[in-house]
């Protein structure tokens, strides 16, 4: 790698928009807050983004490489970086030679797209590229990245079934409608050819291998049926279960949905629901027969991942379905907790939580002896409608994760009453500290809208610092950004800290993140060489230059 | 003419107070916020629909606003709530707060234009805010008078000086400007379960009191009530650089100057004694309120005739003006505010004066 181009001048304002960066990246959500709607908020997030390419192009993708940035958040910057070209905006941190023509740029964009879909799941994936269809973005490069991506999943067969009408829907916005129309038609030809080679015109073969086989690792005639079952046009197309598990399955639950077990619920809904499907007079068409199927199907289907069906554990009881869910193999603790708040925390629950919370814990955490403090105000319970529980669960479980960190000692003390007095929480805290082992550090969950007094808490610590002399970090860690501050944490007072995290896998980055204070040119280096020694792929048959 | 005690408009009603006693006071800068709360037999809640969404709102003629009530329940009109429409119609506001009666139609033609220039009439429409409460004194005083379509505007001419948006006659100029602050001023304040009224206090006097139906239909309004209506006391404390009293501040040095504790109990002990000083100053405040008697007047423009509905009151006495929603002595939805130009410490001097003289003895030999 050449030496970074950042200039002295412009080193103290990148300095500053990372740091806002980095919180905005891993706090930022597009569901609503308590106060604001889900527009506000997504208007604010885009707005930050905009600035950050503006100051230097790949500042964006830097930030949404880094553990822990919330899904909406790298989407948009993909969105955002997919829509000004590979030849817009300008290379500003990073040699241009590096970012074009050594691949830097390919790589940040994969590294970006591999954390949306290792941390968020394929939707979020799937969701970016159906807002490439919206934005009209369908240049070269986003084409063969958007290929690469759907045409490599190991598990095609499943996601097809599942995610089939938006991956359709996808591939015709990539392809255009005349390509589709000519891959569909080749494809329909060979699959009923006999023989391991593609018979066809030396013009078709190379359309086939260009749109599929270049980035499909596997048998050709498979990709051939699984893009006619993606567009529906597989009606005399023979799935065995050799190759096909799941769409053999499939195909069988067009006709009969009872013993279905390998098929997602959502599907064998939309296909029950349909007044052409053969049951549907007999399993759909009344609300008893709706509740008896929905039942039926919750019971036998086995693909449902554990996350979900912890998320189900109230509708699963509605339906008078006993399922034996094994909680403690959920990963997602949003699901846990949002289950507890909305049932019950049973003891399996709170175990499966446990359990989580020591899985996630901060190898060599900072801070040995950690004092928390949780805001149990209304306001964190988040807003009624699209996030309902969700920042208080991020509170909550950031506080069990922080405590597991800490190798020698936690206290934990949490707000009373309905409004935010985090002043009378944090003379609590220090009450409960041991003299002789005192807090390294003190985290304070909290969405940062104070209301004892506004000011209070920044009062008290102020006070106590310059009364003991002490100088410990505060954090203050925030469950959301808020819109009115530019998708950035409303900030309790000068003698705190700030980050907003919506999970704790990004505590340590934002951690580190304030190293970068210290060394702003270290930092990014390190990042850049990280970006580069990246593992990732456009495909993993070949690499394509674009 | 009718009197009516203030202990009376709340009876009732009592401030919400952590489990030391304090009377919660909720802060930003120099605006002060308690909530009152009642016993759950006092709150209505299955009596009366949500205002903001049972009901739609024409007009035919300016200066007049029809509310058709779509649902199967009473609706109260909270006090002086604003059409502000997308439709190309002129907005309109109340002056005043209201009853409409399940599934009719109550048309109120003592409203006001509130959109300077703006032609046209609005249909079906629930685009409802809550005019700014710096108004309301000026609207209430309107109450019964002849004003026609344009009673509002010197209120809103009013508002435009006080909050340098050059509002002129145009409502939507102001929260145009201010919206977004105006949406950052929500989230300071919290509502408590089981909230019932408000009491709004700016440097330390009560200038705004609302009183609801029941804990669901405060629910209903308070974010409305907190950024439309109360939010214009921010917006103004801000132009005037107000700031919170660093009264933690104040107090731990003035505790520190008695104690020889160590700094843990001194700032335990700091803390209380703010909290003491917060609640007793607002507690003495309200107490200051608590012997007033305000003159009521029926009001009937609008309001229902039926000897059954819910009769209006406009409330006057020294220094504050209202309005009362009652039936058969319950006391549906009260709002009161402080007169601009009132200062509180000539009540002060009254009440010290009555209050010794009901302590002297009568006259004997």
């Amino acid at each position: 790698m050449e030496k970074l181009v950042l200039t002295q001048k412009m080193l103290g304002t990148i300095k500053q928009t990372l740091i806002d960066g980095l919180t905005i990246a891993s706090g930022s959500k597009s569901s609503a807050t308590y106060y604001h709607s889900k527009d506000d908020q997504m208007k604010a997030i885009q707005t930050q983004i905009k600035g950050m390419y503006k100051l230097s192009k790949e500042l964006p993708l830097i930030i949404a490489s880094q553990k822990g940035a919330t899904g909406r958040f790298v989407s948009e910057v993909l969105l955002n970086e997919f829509k000004n070209t590979l030849k817009g905006g300008a290379c500003n941190i990073v040699n241009p030679i590096d970012w074009y023509d050594n691949g830097l740029s390919d790589k940040a964009i994969l590294s970006a797209l591999d954390n949306l879909y290792n941390d968020n799941g394929l939707p979020y994936v799937l969701r970016l590229f159906v807002d490439l269809k919206k934005s009209k973005v369908n240049n070269e490069r986003s084409r063969k990245i958007v290929l690469g991506f759907i045409w490599g999943q190991t598990n095609l067969e499943f996601y097809a079934m599942k995610y089939r009408n938006k991956i359709a829907d996808i591939l015709r916005h990539v392809y255009g409608q005349r390509k589709t129309s000519i891959l569909l038609s080749i494809a329909s030809k060979q699959i009923f050819m006999q023989g391991a080679d593609l018979i066809g015109t030396e013009k078709e073969l190379a359309i086939l291998n260009e749109s599929i086989l270049k980035y499909f690792n596997g048998d050709s005639v498979k990709a051939f049926k699984l893009l006619l079952f993606l567009f529906k046009k597989d009606q005399n197309v023979n799935y065995d279960a050799q190759t096909f598990p799941l769409l053999s399955e499939y195909q069988k639950a067009r006709v009969d949905i009872t013993g279905i077990k390998v098929v997602p619920e959502e599907v064998l809904l939309g296909l029950i629901s349909s007044v052409k499907h053969p049951q549907y007079h007999t399993m759909w068409s009344n609300d008893v027969q709706r509740e008896a199927t929905k039942a039926l199907i919750r019971k036998n289907v086995e693909v449902t991942s554990v996350n979900q069906q912890v998320r189900q554990t109230k509708s699963t009881a509605k339906l008078g379905v006993e399922k034996r869910v094994d909680v403690e193999k959920a990963t997602d603790f949003l699901a846990l907790y949002k289950t507890g708040y909305e049932t019950t925390f049973t003891g399996e629950l709170m175990s499966a939580i446990d359990k989580l919370a020591e899985k996630k814990k901060i190898q060599g955490f900072f801070y040995s002896n950690i004092g928390i403090i949780v805001d149990r105000s209304n306001s964190m319970i988040g807003h009624k409608a699209e996030s309902k529980n969700t920042p208080r669960a991020i509170a909550d479980f950031t506080a069990r994760v922080l405590s597991k960190s800490a190798t020698s000692g936690c206290s934990i003390e949490y707000t009373d009453g309905e409004i935010t007095d985090l002043a009378s929480s944090f003379i609590g805290l220090l009450k409960t500290e041991n003299p002789s082992k005192q807090y390294d550090a003190i985290f304070v969950l909290t969405d940062g809208y104070e209301n004892a007094y506004d000011g209070l808490t920044n009062e008290v610590i102020t006070v106590w610092k310059s009364e003991t002399g002490r100088d410990i970090p505060i954090f203050q860690i925030s469950p959301i950004t808020s819109a009115e501050m530019g998708a950035n944490v409303r900030k309790i007072g000068s003698s705190v800290v700030t980050m907003a995290i919506n999970n704790p896998t990004a505590l340590q980055p934002q951690i580190n993140a304030r190293l970068l204070e210290i060394d702003t040119k270290r930092w990014l280096e390190n990042q850049v060489l990280a970006l580069e020694a990246s593992p990732v792929k456009r495909t993993k048959k070949i690499n394509i230059n674009a | 003419m009718n009197t009516r005690d203030f202990s009376e408009l709340l009876k009732g009603c009592r401030p919400v107070k952590d489990k030391d006693g304090n009377i919660i006071v909720q802060s930003i800068m120099n605006m002060q916020v308690v909530c009152l709360t009642t016993d759950v037999e006092y709150s209505l809640d299955n009596r009366f629909a949500n205002p903001l969404t049972s009901l739609t709102s024409s007009n035919s003629s300016y200066g007049q606003i029809s509310f058709t009530n779509k649902e199967n329940k009473e609706v109260i009109l909270p006090a002086q709530m604003a059409v502000m429409t997308k439709q190309s119609a002129q907005n309109h506001g109340m002056i005043k707060a209201g009853y409409v009666e399940p599934k009719t139609q109550t048309t109120f033609h003592d409203a006001g234009c509130i959109q300077g220039g703006q032609t046209g009439y609005f249909r079906g429409t629930s685009e409802f805010r809550m005019i700014p409460v710096t108004m309301r004194e000026m609207l209430f005083d309107s109450i019964g008078q002849s004003g026609g379509y344009s009673r509002i505007y010197p209120a809103i001419q009013k508002l435009g000086q006080e909050t340098g948006s050059n509002a002129g006659n145009y409502l939507n100029v102001y929260f145009e400007k201010y919206d977004k602050k105006l949406e950052q001023f929500i989230a300071h304040f919290e509502r408590p379960k089981n909230l019932i009224g408000i009491i709004v206090l700016i440097d330390g006097e009560i200038v705004a009191i609302d009183k609801f139906p029941s804990f669901t239909y405060a629910e209903q309004v308070w974010d409305l009530m907190i950024r439309d209506c109360y939010g214009s006391l921010a917006i103004i404390s801000e132009l005037k650089h107000k700031t919170s009293s660093n009264e933690f501040y104040t107090t731990y040095q003035e505790i520190k100057r008695n104690h020889q504790d160590n700094v843990i109990d001194l700032l335990e002990k700091a803390m209380k004694k703010t909290k003491e000083k917060i609640t007793s100053s607002v507690q003495e405040k309200i107490q200051e309120l608590l012997d007033l008697t305000f003159d009521a007047k029926l009001d009937t423009e609008g309001q229902s005739s039926s000897s059954r509905a819910p009769k209006s009151y406009v409330l006057k006495t020294e220094g504050y003006v209202g309005q009362v929603i009652t039936e058969n002595e319950f006391n549906h939805l009260v709002s009161v505010v402080k007169r601009d130009s009132f200062n509180p410490n000539a009540l002060r001097e009254v009440n010290e004066l009555r209050r010794k003289a009901r302590k002297q003895d009568r006259f004997t030999l």
